[in-house]
């Protein structure tokens, strides 16, 4: 929580604009508790420190923090420590929504909502596709499941790369959206994704000693006295909607459902009582220094926010994967 | 009470469980025996609650299992499933605290402390040592004995076992066997077991159902049901049944298919297992 914290104020101080450190803070201090302690600055620089920088740094938390989460949860659900929002093919079916929209010129249809509330929407299809195909005799089995996702995101994957092909002035902004970004977003953002944290993030950790009891398998679970089926469904929902959120906002930013929980499963052990929480919290701080890295590594140019994850996540992904395979044999 | 009445349960076209009828009113050791397929483990998960008859009904006392919420009926009956626990990471203790969940409120809190009957379940399975050990650091009986302490802490009326000697040695066969049996007779619970060895569920059940085809072949005492005739008709096997004790449990000793007692003297095989070169 204090490397949080910590994180968030290095990063507002980070930037492109050429602000001092006691300028940043200056007015961080001074919009925070009206009072002018120090520094020198001009109306433009208070707009880039409170507008930009601090609405980003903080959307780059609430991000991470949604997409870590509901890794957590579609792992705790899947008894498998690989499994994240993308696998379930719910990232895909948010970014079909979005990618028709843009190519299809829509946007103006219900103004800055259109493209989170269709991505939302064509996510949440998604699931109830990849459930339909998994389903049978009522009852979700785990393998299936993992299978049909994949399928379902095979073929979302095509449709997207389709549309992006058909497409031609809007090819960069259709990529844009695809590998994940958070520049030019504002507080506005920041509004439509708070409330799914609040509510999704202890949804899930409400249920996290279940998904305890998940561990040793899902009839095991329900001779132990777990309602199995409603466990999964709230879940995975909930999960859902935080992965629709997240991509809503942000477009597709892979690795962190994935690399998050993985790690503090590594540093915490298996408790998702543990996890969840920790999940939301440390997948944050990843975002959060993923877009920082994303914004001045190439200053004043920007890297897509899910070309940097993906670039740190996927070597540290593969690192962890080494060395828990040297620990010994894996279990979760 | 378990009550079954004419359970039938059919898989995908295949009847697995055909029209039995049955009921384990009195507290004891129930043991269902039978060849492979017979349909025992339908039949036990019949009873948990994990599959709903075809036709007929399972009774938990006067309602069918299925109208018990899960949470309810794992605070009467406790399940032990045929390949034990998964090699995961939490502790011993973890696992075997995680038995208490049928008792505890939404945040997981007891309003008993239950530490002592966690230390009694762990001492009694000689797992103390091992508590803070991580399942997957574990031989696989000690896992299977973790199992057994998880559903100790249930305070089950009821217990259901699948196998549990699979993967043991036959010390850890008794000694897991003889631990169950001591805990059954203490509290009065109704055990039920799917045993494949009859030579241990002879020694260890107060009632014997035998299984063929997913029917009720035979049921009784030991020494009513485990005799020459049934182990030839039901395994399609020779063997005697011997008395180790007069009055005591029956037990039997295989001969070779077909060949009866008058087999080659034992010196004649002797020879080919001689070390080459000698």
């Amino acid at each position: 929580m204090l490397l949080l914290v910590v994180s968030i104020g290095l990063a507002v101080s980070i930037g492109s604009a050429g602000l001092s450190l006691s300028d940043v803070w200056g007015i961080l201090i001074y919009k925070i508790t009206g009072i002018h302690l120090f520094g020198d600055w001009s109306d433009s620089d208070v707009a880039i420190v409170m507008q930009i920088r601090l609405s980003r740094v903080i959307l780059a938390v609430l991000v991470g923090a949604c997409l870590a989460t509901a890794g957590a949860g579609f792992q705790g659900v899947l008894r498998n420590p690989l499994a994240d929002p993308y696998t379930l093919g719910v990232a895909s079916g948010s970014s079909v929504g979005a990618a028709f929209i843009i190519f299809f010129g829509l946007q103006s249809l219900m103004g800055l909502w259109t493209i989170p509330l269709v991505a939302f929407v064509t996510g949440a299809l998604t699931l109830f596709a990849v459930f339909a195909l998994a389903r049978s005799k009522g009852a979700m089995a785990v393998e299936t499941l993992i299978l049909a996702g994949v399928i379902i995101q095979s073929f979302l994957g095509a449709f997207v790369s389709f549309m992006v092909s058909m497409s031609e002035g809007v090819v960069n902004q259709i990529l844009y959206w695809l590998m994940g970004s958070l520049a030019l977003r504002s507080w506005d953002h920041v509004y439509m994704l708070l409330p799914f944290l609040i509510v999704g993030v202890p949804l899930i950790a409400f249920f996290a000693h279940r998904l305890n009891l998940f561990a040793f398998g899902e009839r095991h679970a329900a001779h132990l006295g777990v309602n199995v089926e409603r466990t999964k469904l709230i879940v995975l929902v909930g999960s859902t909607l935080l992965t629709a959120a997240a991509v809503s906002v942000s477009g597709v930013i892979g690795f962190v459902g994935l690399v998050v929980p993985h790690l503090l499963r590594l540093l915490v052990g298996p408790d998702y009582r543990r996890i969840i929480p920790l999940s939301a919290i440390g997948g944050g701080i990843f975002v959060l220094w993923a877009d920082t890295v994303a914004r001045i590594a190439l200053s004043p140019r920007e890297i897509q926010l899910g070309i940097v994850t993906a670039l740190v996540g996927a070597p540290f992904f593969a690192l962890l994967l080494y060395r828990h395979k040297l620990g010994g044999k894996g279990g979760m | 009470m378990i009550e079954a009445r004419q359970v039938s349960l059919t898989i995908e076209q295949t009847t697995v469980v055909k029209d039995m009828t049955f009921s384990f009113t009195k507290p004891g050791m129930y043991g269902i025996i039978g060849p492979n397929g017979a349909g025992k483990t339908s039949l036990l998960r019949l009873m948990s609650g994990a599959a709903q008859p075809t036709s007929g009904s399972m009774l938990l006392g006067d309602k069918p299992i299925s109208a018990y919420p899960r949470k309810a009926l794992a605070r009467t009956m406790a399940v032990l499933q045929q390949g034990g626990l998964p090699p995961v990471g939490f502790s011993v203790r973890d696992t075997v605290a995680m038995g208490r969940f049928a008792f505890q409120g939404w945040f997981g809190d007891e309003r008993e402390d239950p530490s002592p009957l966690i230390d009694s379940a762990l001492n009694r399975m000689g797992l103390i040592e091992l508590q803070h050990r991580p399942l997957d650091r574990l031989s696989g009986g000690e896992r299977q004995r973790a199992a057994l302490a998880q559903i100790m802490v249930q305070n089950p009326h009821i217990m259901l076992l699948d196998e549990p000697t699979t993967y043991l040695d036959i010390g850890y066969q008794v000694q897991l066997l003889e631990t169950v049996h001591e805990w059954q007779r203490e509290r009065g619970m109704i055990v039920v077991a799917v045993l494949h060895d009859l030579n241990l569920a002879s020694l260890y059940c107060d009632q014997l159902i035998v299984m063929k085809d997913g029917s009720l072949y035979a049921s009784g005492t030991p020494e009513t049901v485990i005799t020459k005739e049934l182990v030839h008709d039901v395994y399609h096997a020779d063997a005697e049944v011997i008395y180790t004790e007069p009055g005591g449990p029956p037990q039997i000793v295989l001969h070779r298919a077909g060949v009866g007692m008058k087999e080659k003297p034992i010196l004649d095989r002797m020879q080919w297992i001689q070390p080459i070169g000698r």
